[in-house]
């Protein structure tokens, strides 16, 4: 309540001491004594965190820290305490209260408890905290399993019934944890609680034991605010950004950094935009441009760099756990890089977050959703799939679900849902229920069932896309085109052909008894009446027979019979009396011409008449069923020259089936156009009388192209494939089984698709699926997506979260250290259209980000961590962005952008995996030196390079990746080849690029690694080491890419 | 613990030790130089603070190592261990239906037949332990090892199986027995691994490298395999034409070079990356003499029937015993080939599984053998056995003549030895088919809470904050087996 104010009130005149500390030698209490008159004397200016003086002495924290004059007590001498000073006014300023006066007994009040040591109440323990202790000490027999003594320690009920509130003395629990009563001390074999646990869990008896969790206001829950940002930090708040950050030194007693270097700036604006440093031309263009702007210009000058998308697309990566294989047992390989060429472009294109978030989490629901949103899918296909023979196919179904639901929760709300699957989050407003909800929503996706159950060998399926560029549907849609114009042509003539069979001529043929001439010695030919009889073994042969046809297009026809003196009776010379004609030519005037179209009466199966002018002497027209019988086939001839000695060739070439040529045969002509059409049997199909027409050729052919052309493309788009998700269609309301434990057999309860009760609800009348929960996520009322992006993207520049624990904004997750910021860049962010470029800008253009990352011994005592960002981010380089800035340095990086993924050097025999024939043979080229985002990830077998350097194997989504620093990693950059290969390019470089000096060589180098020019120390340790190695710059290559520097961002 | 906490701890000490360092006059340089030395520029005052660091247990430990001989693919217990006269009786029989309703099985289908084992088996060593003729070599260490024939898992397919036996869950992710291990105490080598992975037999583990892995602990703690070809750590070799010399001045020049950095900047991750190029350096010798066999004695590589220069279980044996000698806290060997389903001669128990015991039963025994004989047994905890057992019934998988046994949770055998392990007992027995334990069931849990104790770790405390919960490698199940301890 206000007081009422009296303006510069006398107060009274300076009191002795012993006046009022006399009579005070009771103890004086903070709570009940100090607190109720510092509310009615101190409040009313000193509340809160922008307070008069920057003290806020409505919290204990408050308390502690002091304000801008410095602490307000002193322990050591309390007399000197800034409290009573400014009480009593003995520094000659204005007394306080302010406006307002106190009483010598109220003053005395003060005085006494400052005497006494100052002694402030603990907060009073959270539930949450007690809890903590329970489950860290008592978890193991007091537990939810089977609790000893029936004492469950995981139940607000069972912690009720061993204490009594606000009396921790007469509490069973407190007297077994100090093991009174004779009892043996709990936690029973194990150290006793420390003596901070012992009085956390007093002091929460004591104060009522209230068991309310801080989840049901979990900061994260609740809406984002809009703060607005503090008046502070002059002009080097550049931005909003600045602000925020500025008013937290304040507090924190900090101050700001100075700007880092131009050249080192523009590395570090470089890695993290693009993630390649600048070559020396560039930092050379950069320094020398000198207009006020050139900071802005370069910025947007990368954000528009198709290597922007890579850049993202890297940690896009983890959280989506790309990979280029199943995972588990078999670990098979998947083409899945569509999906990185989708993200890339994605953040390349700009796209919003909100629609970025849909297309990924839905994409196939969206109304007329293209291939591309179909791609945007495999978001959700990159869960392993348990291909192991045996597996239960519908339990390794389960865990794609699950995998989905935890990695879209953790992507994008967040939040620690994987704890739900098993029993309700103990610490966060999730309950089972809530999991089994959201599981509803994702799991009602379509797979298909292949493989045989009784032999263990089942697996479901989800959908591939075959994925078309755009330029070979251009080309695919012609050819349907003309395809159905040629097709129509062919139906016209077809009708024509079959009508005229109809009614057509009788066949005219002219017999052609000359002489046969056979290649083989071994054979012989007789006559037998009109037919030649071919008898011997020569395994294969040519049989030539004279023809007296002249005309340009003929048709000749062999007939075969059957006789007693060939095996089987013939016609042909096999034992089985069958017989394979290879090849059918004419020879005329030693010039060979091969049939335009043939007929046969019987024709094997697999043996057709049509192979004899294939140029495959193992295929050709072959009867075994027609031994025993009379044997007919035709062969017409187009264009041939009127002069010259006319012989049918008849090839029996196959090696295979050796001794299969004609015994018995005869040969005619026939001069009409239709001939072989004519000469069909009277029972011939429609196909036969259409095929052996002339007439049909050009139709077919152009018909016959044209599918040749689409079987090519066909033929690409195999490679070219995608792994998407489709929706079952149905109507009904989406549900899920509530598993116990989360054990796949433990089915317990239907419950209905949703998303978390403490969040906003689905907007009412709309269906519970996949598309509403992705429209849900990025709804502007939604508190968590905003939130948990900006924090991911705060982390890729600064090293580290406004909320530390980026895959956690839950109760056990570190709370933020600028909550205002948090919101604010939040806001911002969704205000701006979900505009992830605008983003990245503001930030990279806050005077926060271009701060020097230098740092003094006091700033690192009082701020290891760099929380309060008082100076700028140096973190070590990503696996993957060592990889690009060692070959960039090199001169060897290939900047292709997108494709499949691929296979550059790595140690012999690290893949090995169980059944799996597969290898890893080393990309060659360009492919060899491409961006560490293509490199193929093998889940079972990460890249060793990579994996050395902290890259997750991918099997899950990664929220965070460790930063390690191990003799490993040393080795990996002494010995792996490709850091060996890029130390000669860079020593070659040096050599060429550099200039005519050993210094200015080195100098490059260094400036190509670094991003700046060496100090003259530097240089000069460099000279020495290349002095000693007769001025070769191999050594000094291959110390620069060991640089600390060189795979630091700094 | 927790992790951050950790981080922080040693982040603060960093700055003092710093402190100290500047104040006593030595750079970087000097200590670099004097760890370079091998020593530590502090004598023993001198703490690590590398994530590899010694760590105090929990209580006093009975073991400082483990040896873990994984047996990847499952070996049948029926073959070896768990003699059955009643199964024998029934051989060829149909198994009961009681056994076989609301079974999950990963290739019987239908109504199979039960299997009696072919083997014969007799009481080995003093303290009587059965096992089977395919194990002649086990009678020389049956009065030091413990069988556990109650071993109960929860998966039946191998790559869940193989993640479960070693994480303590069925996915990939979570840390392994190794991670956890030294992540809980350390490891005295700093120029050697903690977390050692040795592979031989068919190809890799099913559960592919994860089964190794740190999961959400920081990769330093991952298992580093020594590799059988090429180097025995990736990346250790030099570059052709590159000696020692060469190496040294390169690295010198970083150093110095680096150092130079760190004055301008005095970030502290530089004077770690100094260090672990100091320690990459010395371990370019360290790793390469340790796995070079031929300092062992003729005796000795033929006591464990190894061929040195050869990718085999048996080298890789004696390569456990030198690297438990020089401090390394985990050794895992893997031997793959044990998934014997007689779908042919080439997986069945009666062609392939003798192979396999040939290549594993005398190596295995000379590793406790020579560890006892050297005095290493007491504190090394040897553990011998796979991600789960076999079926009592022949699988027959589309009526294959041959013989074979399908996958099998419920019931398998295992041994320990050493580390304060009961010697010559046998711990639980299974029902006449071998299907269920009857006594002392010991869960993958319950086995791992027993080694993080033998390890002077409670399986309860030890834990590490991820998305903000407490992980634990025993979840929120396991117990000590208190019958198995000596």
């Amino acid at each position: 309540m206000a007081q009422q104010l009296r303006l510069f009130g006398l107060g009274f005149l300076p009191v002795v001491w012993v006046a009022f500390t006399m009579g005070q030698s009771k103890p004086v209490s903070f709570e009940k004594d100090l607190q109720p008159l510092v509310k009615q004397k101190c409040l009313r200016c000193h509340t809160g965190e922008k307070s008069q003086g920057g003290l806020d002495l409505s919290t204990i924290a408050g308390w502690k820290k002091g304000g801008v004059s410095g602490p307000l007590l002193n322990l050591k001498n309390p007399a000197q305490s800034l409290l009573m000073v400014r009480i009593l006014g003995t520094d000659g300023k204005m007394k306080m209260p302010m406006g307002d006066t106190m009483s010598t007994a109220e003053i005395g009040k003060f005085q006494a408890w400052v005497d006494q040591g100052a002694k402030l109440p603990l907060p009073e323990p959270s539930f949450n905290e007690v809890q903590a202790i329970f489950q860290a000490h008592c978890s193991g027999c007091h537990g939810a399993e089977s609790p000893k003594a029936g004492l469950n320690l995981f139940t607000k009920a069972g912690i009720l019934k061993a204490i009594k509130p606000g009396k921790p003395d007469e509490s069973l629990l407190m007297r077994r944890v100090l093991g009174l009563d004779g009892k043996p001390q709990m936690p029973m074999g194990f150290a006793p609680l420390s003596a901070a646990k012992l009085d956390t869990l007093k002091r929460w008896i004591a104060a009522g034991a209230k068991t309310e969790t801080k989840s049901a206001g979990l900061w994260s829950f609740g809406p984002v605010t809009k703060p607005v940002p503090p008046t502070v930090g002059g002009t080097w708040a550049r931005n909003g950004v600045d602000k925020f950050v500025f008013a937290k030194l304040q507090e924190q007693g900090l101050k700001p950094s100075p700007p880092a270097p131009q050249e080192t700036l523009l590395r570090r604006l470089y890695l993290d935009l693009v993630g390649l440093p600048p070559s020396p031309a560039e930092v050379d263009a950069y320094l020398a441009d000198k207009s006020a702007d050139r900071y802005e210009r370069k910025v947007d000058e990368l954000l528009k760099s198709p290597h922007y998308g890579e850049r993202q697309a890297r940690i896009w990566l983890d959280l989506s756990r790309y990979a280029d294989t199943n995972g588990f047992e078999k670990d098979g390989i998947r083409t899945a890089w569509r999906y990185r060429d989708w993200v890339i472009n994605a953040f390349n294109r700009n796209m919003p977050f909100d629609q970025f978030t849909t297309e990924q989490v839905a994409g196939d629901m969206l109304p007329k959703a293209n291939q591309d949103q179909l791609i945007a899918t495999g978001f959700l296909r990159n869960s392993m799939q348990n291909m192991e023979g045996g597996v239960d196919q519908a339990e390794a179904y389960h865990y794609v679900i699950v995998d989905r639901v935890n990695t879209t929760s953790s992507v994008f709300m967040g939040a620690t849902v994987a704890c739900a699957r098993c029993h309700d989050h103990k610490f966060d407003p999730i309950s089972q229920k809530d999991y089994y909800g959201l599981y509803a929503l994702m799991g009602n996706t379509k797979y298909e069932v292949t493989g045989d159950n009784n032999v263990g060998g089942q697996l479901w399926m989800e959908p591939v896309l075959n994925v078309i560029p755009e330029s070979t549907r251009k080309e695919l849609d012609e050819i349907a085109a003309s395809e159905k114009v040629a097709s129509a042509e062919v139906a016209k003539k077809k009708a024509e052909i079959l009508a005229e069979h109809k009614s057509q001529a009788p066949l005219v043929e002219t017999p052609e008894p000359g002489k046969v001439e056979l290649s083989a010695p071994t054979l012989t030919a007789s006559k037998s009446g009109e037919f030649f009889l071919v008898k011997g073994s020569a395994g294969t042969a040519d049989y030539k027979v004279s023809v007296s046809n002249r005309n340009s297009s003929p048709t000749l026809f062999v007939y075969a019979e059957p006789d007693a003196a060939l095996p089987a009776k013939g016609p042909g010379t096999a034992s089985s009396g069958n017989f394979i004609l290879s090849e059918v030519f004419l020879e005329i005037g030693g010039k060979m011409y091969s049939p335009v179209a043939a007929t046969a009466n019987i024709t094997q199966s697999g043996y057709s008449v049509h192979d004899v002018n294939d140029g495959n002497v193992e295929t050709g027209w072959a009867a075994y069923n027609g031994v025993g019988k009379s044997l007919a086939a035709g062969f017409r001839f187009e264009g041939l020259p009127s002069s010259g000695e006319r012989k049918l060739v008849l090839r029996f070439g196959s090696t295979e089936w050796l001794e299969h040529r004609l015994g018995k045969f005869r040969v005619t002509s026939s001069n009409q156009p239709t001939a072989l059409w004519t000469a069909l049997p009277p029972k011939a199909s429609e196909d036969e009388i259409l095929f052996a027409h002339p007439g049909l050729n050009k139709q077919n052919e152009q018909l016959r192209a044209l599918q040749r052309r689409k079987r090519a493309i066909d033929r690409t788009i195999e490679d070219s494939t995608a792994l998407i998700v489709r929706e079952k269609p149905t109507t009904e309301p989406l549900t899920a089984w509530l598993l116990t434990r989360g054990e796949f057999m433990g089915r317990k309860e239907k419950v209905p698709a949703g998303v978390p009760g403490q969040l906003p609800k689905l907007r009412p009348g709309e269906r519970a699926d996949r598309l509403s929960f992705a429209k849900w996520l990025v709804r502007k009322d939604n508190p968590l997506t905003a939130r948990v992006f900006v924090n991911r993207v705060w982390q890729q520049y600064f090293g580290r979260g406004i909320v530390e624990t980026v895959e956690d904004f839950g109760t056990q997750g570190s709370p933020p250290t600028h909550p205002e910021l948090l919101d604010w860049l939040a806001n911002e962010f969704v205000t701006s259209g979900w505009n992830q470029k605008a983003l990245h800008r503001k930030i990279v253009l806050s005077s926060t980000y271009r701060q020097s990352s230098t740092v003094s011994q006091a700033a690192l005592a009082k701020d290891p961590k760099n929380e309060w960002l008082a100076r700028g981010p140096r973190v070590r380089l990503e696996a993957e962005l060592i990889r690009d800035s060692v070959l960039s340095a090199s001169g060897l990086l290939s900047r292709k952008v997108g494709g499949p993924s691929v296979f550059p050097s790595q140690p012999a025999g690290v893949w090995n995996s169980p059944y799996s024939g597969e290898r890893w043979i080393p990309s060659q080229g360009e492919d060899a030196y491409r961006r560490g985002i293509y490199t193929f990830i093998k889940r079972t077998s990460p890249y060793p390079n990579f994996a050395a350097f902290d890259a997750p194997s991918r099997e899950e989504c990664t929220v965070r990746r460790s930063q390690t620093n191990t003799p490993l990693q040393a080795l990996a950059m002494m010995n792996d080849a490709t850091v060996i290969e890029a130390a000669e390019a860079l020593s070659k470089r040096m050599t060429r690029e550099g200039g005519a000096d050993l210094a200015s060589r080195l100098k490059y180098g260094f400036r190509l690694c670094t991003g700046r020019r060496p100090t003259a120390a530097e240089l000069n340790r460099l000279l020495a080491l290349a002095k000693k190695r007769k001025n070769s710059l191999d050594l000094a290559a291959m110390a620069l890419l060991n640089l600390d520097e060189t795979i630091t961002k700094e | 613990m927790n992790y951050k906490e950790e981080q922080d701890k040693i982040a603060l000490r960093e700055i003092t030790r710093r402190t100290l360092l500047r104040e006593t006059g030595y750079g970087v340089g000097g200590l670099a130089l004097a760890s370079m030395l091998g020593g530590n520029a502090f004598g023993a005052q001198q703490k690590r603070t590398d994530p590899m660091a010694v760590k105090p247990p929990h209580f006093a430990p009975k073991a400082k190592s483990v040896i873990y001989l994984f047996m990847a693919g499952a070996p049948s217990q029926f073959e070896l261990f768990d003699l059955k006269p009643t199964l024998t009786k029934f051989d060829g029989q149909e198994c009961p239906d009681d056994l076989l309703n609301g079974e999950r099985f990963a290739f019987i289908r239908g109504k199979p037949k039960l299997l009696g084992s072919p083997y014969k088996f007799r009481q080995a060593g003093k303290s009587g332990q059965w096992v089977s003729e395919l194990m002649p070599h086990f009678d020389g260490i049956a009065d030091d090892v413990a069988v556990i024939r109650s071993m109960v898992t929860d998966q039946f397919n191998h790559a869940p199986a193989q993640l479960f036996m070693n994480t303590g869950f069925q996915l990939p992710g979570r840390p392994s027995l190794g991670s956890w291990l030294t992540y809980g105490l350390g490891s005295e080598r700093e120029d050697l691994p903690g977390f050692v992975v040795l592979l031989s037999g068919e190809n890799n583990p099913d559960g592919g490298k994860a089964c190794y892995g740190s999961g959400f602990l920081p990769t330093s703690y991952q298992g580093v395999e020594f590799r059988s070809e090429g180097d025995p750590v990736l990346f250790l070799q030099d570059p052709k034409g590159m000696d020692r010399g060469t190496r040294r001045e390169m690295l010198d020049a970083v150093r110095d070079l680096n150092r130079l950095k760190f004055q301008q900047v005095l970030d502290p991750e530089i004077e770690s990356r100094i260090a672990q190029y100091e320690l990459a350096f010395r371990m370019q010798t360290s790793v390469p003499e340790l796995a070079d066999l031929s300092k062992e004695t003729p005796e000795t590589i033929e006591l464990y029937g190894a061929e040195p220069g050869k990718r085999s279980f048996a080298n890789n044996c004696i390569l456990a015993r030198r690297l438990v000698e020089r401090g390394v806290r985990f050794v895992q060997l893997y031997h793959r080939g044990w998934d014997n389903h007689g779908t042919g001669p080439g997986d069945d128990i009666m062609t392939r599984l003798p192979k396999l015991c040939k290549e594993v039963d005398q190596a295995a025994a000379a590793l406790v053998m020579d560890l006892k004989r050297n005095g290493l047994l007491d504190e090394t905890l040897v553990i011998w056995g796979g991600e789960f057992g076999r079926t009592p019934m022949n699988e027959g998988r589309g009526g294959s003549p041959f013989k074979g046994r399908d996958h099998h949770p419920r019931a398998f055998t295992i041994w320990a030895a050493g580390g304060g392990i009961k010697p010559g007992i046998s711990l639980g027995a299974t029902d006449e088919l071998g299907y269920n334990p009857t006594e002392d069931p010991v869960h993958v849990h319950d086995l791992h809470a027993t080694i993080l104790h033998q390890m002077g770790l409670d399986h309860t405390r030890l834990t590490y904050r991820y998305q903000g919960r407490d992980f634990r490698l025993t979840d929120v199940h396991g117990n000590v087996v208190k019958k198995l301890l000596a």
